[in-house]
Order: C-alpha cells, then structure tokens, then sequence
C-alpha cells in the first residue's frame, strides 16, 4: 500500500535524500572494506530514477508556467521565492525551489518531532530505571 | 482468508527463548476437539529439531476453491524444492481443502473458523516441521524460481524475515490495473530504498519467509490488529531482526477486481497501519531509517490526502481553474519507476495505459485513509473485523 502523494509529497522528498544519501554510504562502506557490487547497481539505479524524477519535475513546472503564467508567479510570490526567478531570470525556479522549500521545513519538522520524542522517551525510561533502582537498595 | 469475523485480541504472552515448539502459546494455536487433519503423508504437531535449510510453506485458505489449485501447482513447480505444503482450510464452505488434498498439499480445518488470517496461520504454525515458514495467500502464484531467489537472503542469522516482489496476477478491471501502477511503483522505487537501509516497512503478507523457531518464540501472528504483516515485521524489528526485500522473488496474487473488494482491502490496510503504529510507536522509535519512513508515512497518509481533497479543488475555485491539473503534478514522476519496471518485465504499454486508473484508485485511497485515520485515531473505532479482500 502507498501512503501519501508519491514522489511531490513528503515522501518524494524524503526519498530523494535517502537516495542521495545511498552513494555516500556506500562510498564510506566501500572505504572500511564492506563494499558489494551487487548495492553499487542498486544504488546506480535508484540514483538514475531519481534523476528522471529530477527532470520530469522541473519540464512540468516549466509547462505549468507557459499554462498558467499568473499563477506560478502567484504561487512563487506566496512561498517567497519570487526572487529567485527574477534573479535567475526563469519562470518555474522559484516554483520548483518554493516546492522543494516548504518540504524541506516540513520533512525537517517532523524529523524533530520524532527524535524529541525519541529522545524523550529514552529519558523517561531512563528515570524509571534509576527511580526502581534506588527503590530497590531502600 | 476469513469472511467477517470479530477479531480477538488477546495481549502477547510472556514468552521465554525456546528451540522447541510450544503449541499453546497463543489460544488459537490449541487445537481443539473437532479439528480435522487429514493429509497425504502423516502430519503431526511437531517437536524437537528442525531440518536446517528445510522449507514449509503454509497456506491459510477460506473459500479458495477456485485458486488454491494453482496456488499449489505452482509452489511444486519451483527450481529450489519445498518439503512440505500446509494448507489450513479455515471451515471453508466450498471444496478448498477437498482440492488442496487432491492437489497433494497436507489439509489441516480448525473445528470453528479463526475470525482472522493470522489466527489461521496460528492453527497451523505448531504443525511446521521445517526451518523456515514461507507464508502465501492462497491465491497467491509463485514465479518458478521464487523460492530460490528468496530463500537465500535468510542466510545471515540477522534475518527474520524476506518478502518479494508483488504484482497482480490479472490486469484487467480499473482497480486491477490501478493496483498494478502502485505496485510496480513502490516495489521499484521505495522498497528498494527502504531494503538498502534493511528497513522494509512491511514483509508482504502474501509472500514472505520467516525462521520458525522464531515464530513460534515471538507467538506466531499477531491477531492484535488487521494488519498482521505489519505487526509481524514491526515485532522483528523491536525484537533486533533485519527483514529483507528480494526484487527477483516474484509472487502474483490475485488482486480485488471491483470496487465492492477493493474498498474493503482499503479499509483493512488503512486501519491496520493506524493500529500498528499505535500498538509499535514506542519500539518504531528505536529503530533508525524506520521511524522516519513510517512518520514520513503517516504526514502523507493525512496532510497529503487533505491537499488532495480540500487544497487542490479550493485553488482550482478561487485561484486559477488549471490548478485542478494539480491531480496530474506527478505523473511524470510516477511513470518513470513504473515504466523501468514494466520494461523489465516486457510490460510497458500495460503499464502506459494502465496509468489513469492509478488516479482514480488513488483517490479512493485517500479517501480511505483520511476516514480510517478519523476511525481509528480521533473516533476511537477500531476495525475489528476481518474481511477478504477478493
């Protein structure tokens, strides 16, 4: 089952950099003798697919704004990246990137969320342990 | 595998590392006056040693008259040999064991049904005499060579469980062909994401392979929530297992051909996921890659399917009335995994005209995930019953 709206969703972005992610580890993994050529083609083909989605992404946006040329600016004006554009000197830089930004705040959000809670989690658990322990030399 | 059952949900025992089989540690593993085993070969609760390397494959069956044939034929066509085949026929009221029997497999029947497909699998696990447990649907076909591919990523003691590649057998109806799309896309695109980390977030139900020992030590499948798979895969991780997923093991289970199936599949995976993460949170956090996907997941699964169905139609109305191509963002994006996947398998123009109906399904799955979510979470109203989703 899939969850959320593949790939422009959040799990698109969160996708995009495990996959980043991917050649990095594998470099490091490869480095301390644990390398497998069998995760290398993985990894080319995972990178290969994000590229294409790369691609495709930014040919829609540019086909968004020969559609809708208001609305772009309209949509790149509210994300604050309308600067960008008249920077750049394109139409769909700031769409894309405007995207790109609010999912990031988002994904980086929801990432705090869950080691907050992680962490505060391990801290209680922690407590309770100390907290039995005193309990039982008592 | 069960028609509309109440689920029982008794808490996990408290189970203590065992070699050996213990057949009653949940309920539904004790069998009962009235249980019927009939079968080719002898078949007898087992004790003691297992075989290393020997294969079981256990099938829970309600109603699978018309598939559990094929299902057989095609686990004894396999290139890597299965030692036994268990069938649990779960009071079925057509000829399910009846042709299981004929077909050569070993027919176990409870004396009443077991409310839930994990329960069946429970009834059956105390009589799996080999190593690993490969559990299938029973309308689940196998690629010749699935086994083979599959079984190998259990080789490394640090695997408890390896799932496979998953695409409809038939591809014919819209929700077929929609359920075609997603699979084609997660099982190219995400899956082998989440298997680099060895975080897949679910081992398929329909096809997927497990340590007995360990299955019968962790009390076999959780009848806790709808979503047993999920719960299974989340336990192996809270318990320090790896899972894997092999993109070459191929299985093809028969997918829900019409709205009526389809809806009620939606619902029990939906409410499965909301009721694993609601039993597993304190573990998931623990565990590394496999909280964020599954947090990644649940944002989606409400903030992505509210986008879809208030955003996207409120910018259409009050912004620009383009917007609505909104729908249609990610197409592109989609059909790039899909089509690598379906060229693979020589299937690209299945897989091009079978992309509209993604959409549609798509939006029915939203919709199912918001109310499952407003169900569960806020309302309070757990799905507790059981239904097939075919």
């Amino acid at each position: 089952m899939i969850f959320g709206l593949p790939v422009t969703g959040l799990g698109g972005l969160f996708y995009l950099i495990l996959t980043i992610w991917m050649p990095v580890r594998e470099a490091h993994r490869t480095v301390r003798g644990q390398g497998c050529p069998k995760r290398w083609k993985q990894i080319a083909v995972s990178c290969s697919m994000m590229a294409g989605l790369f691609i495709t992404m930014f040919t829609q946006a540019w086909l968004i704004s020969m559609l809708m040329p208001g609305a772009t600016a309209m949509s790149s004006q509210a994300m604050g990246t309308a600067e960008f554009d008249r920077f750049a000197g394109t139409q769909t830089g700031g769409l894309v990137a405007g995207a790109m930004i609010v999912s990031l705040i988002t994904l980086v959000i929801v990432a705090i969320v869950v080691h907050t809670l992680r962490i505060g989690f391990q801290v209680r658990t922690q407590l309770r342990a100390r907290g039995a322990h005193t309990v039982a030399r008592a | 595998m069960v028609a509309s059952s109440v689920l029982d949900a008794p808490p996990l025992p408290s189970i203590t590392p065992s070699t050996t089989i213990a057949p009653s540690m949940r309920p539904e593993m004790v069998g009962t006056q009235g249980d019927q085993i009939t079968t080719p070969a002898p078949l007898t609760e087992h004790r003691g040693s297992r075989k290393p390397g020997s294969l079981t494959v256990l099938i829970p069956a309600y109603n699978e008259a018309e598939n559990i044939g094929a299902t057989i034929e095609s686990l004894k066509r396999q290139t890597r040999k299965v030692d036994h085949i268990i069938v649990v026929d779960d009071c079925s009221s057509d000829r399910t064991g009846e042709i299981a029997r004929a077909h050569g497999a070993s027919v176990i029947r409870p004396a009443k049904n077991r409310g839930c497909k994990a329960s069946a699998l429970n009834f059956g696990l105390p009589f799996v005499p080999d190593e690993f447990c490969l559990a299938i649907d029973a309308d689940t076909t196998l690629a010749d060579d699935a086994v083979e591919k599959l079984l190998p990523a259990m080789d490394d003691e640090k695997v408890g469980a390896a799932c496979g590649f998953v695409l409809p057998r038939h591809v014919r109806t819209m929700w077929e062909r929609g359920r075609y799309i997603e699979y084609l896309y997660a099982f190219t695109f995400y899956k082998p994401i989440q298997d680099y980390y060895g975080r897949p977030m679910i081992a398929s139900g329909c096809f997927s392979v497990y340590r007995t020992d360990e299955l019968v030590r962790l009390g076999g499948w959780p009848t806790r929530t709808v979503g047993e798979d999920m719960d299974l895969t989340w336990v192996l991780y809270a318990e320090g297992y790896e899972v894997r997923y092999v993109a070459d093991a191929i299985c093809y289970p028969i997918e829900p051909p019409n709205f009526d199936f389809m809806r009620k599949q939606l619902t029990r995976w939906s409410s499965g996921f909301w009721q694993c993460v609601s039993v597993h949170w304190q573990d998931l956090l623990k565990v590394p890659y496999l909280r964020m996907i599954v947090a990644v997941a649940l944002w989606d699964a409400v903030v992505a399917a509210t986008v879809y169905f208030l955003l996207i139609p409120l910018l259409a109305i009050f912004v620009h009335p383009l917007f609505i191509l909104g729908y249609l963002m990610d197409m592109p994006a989609i059909a790039i995994p899909v089509l690598y996947g379906a060229h693979q398998r020589g299937e690209k123009w299945k897989a091009i005209t079978s992309i509209p109906a993604f959409y549609v399904l798509r939006f029915v799955n939203f919709y199912y995930s918001l109310k499952t979510f407003y169900n569960e979470v806020i309302a309070r109203k757990r799905l507790r019953t059981f239904e097939k989703g075919h």
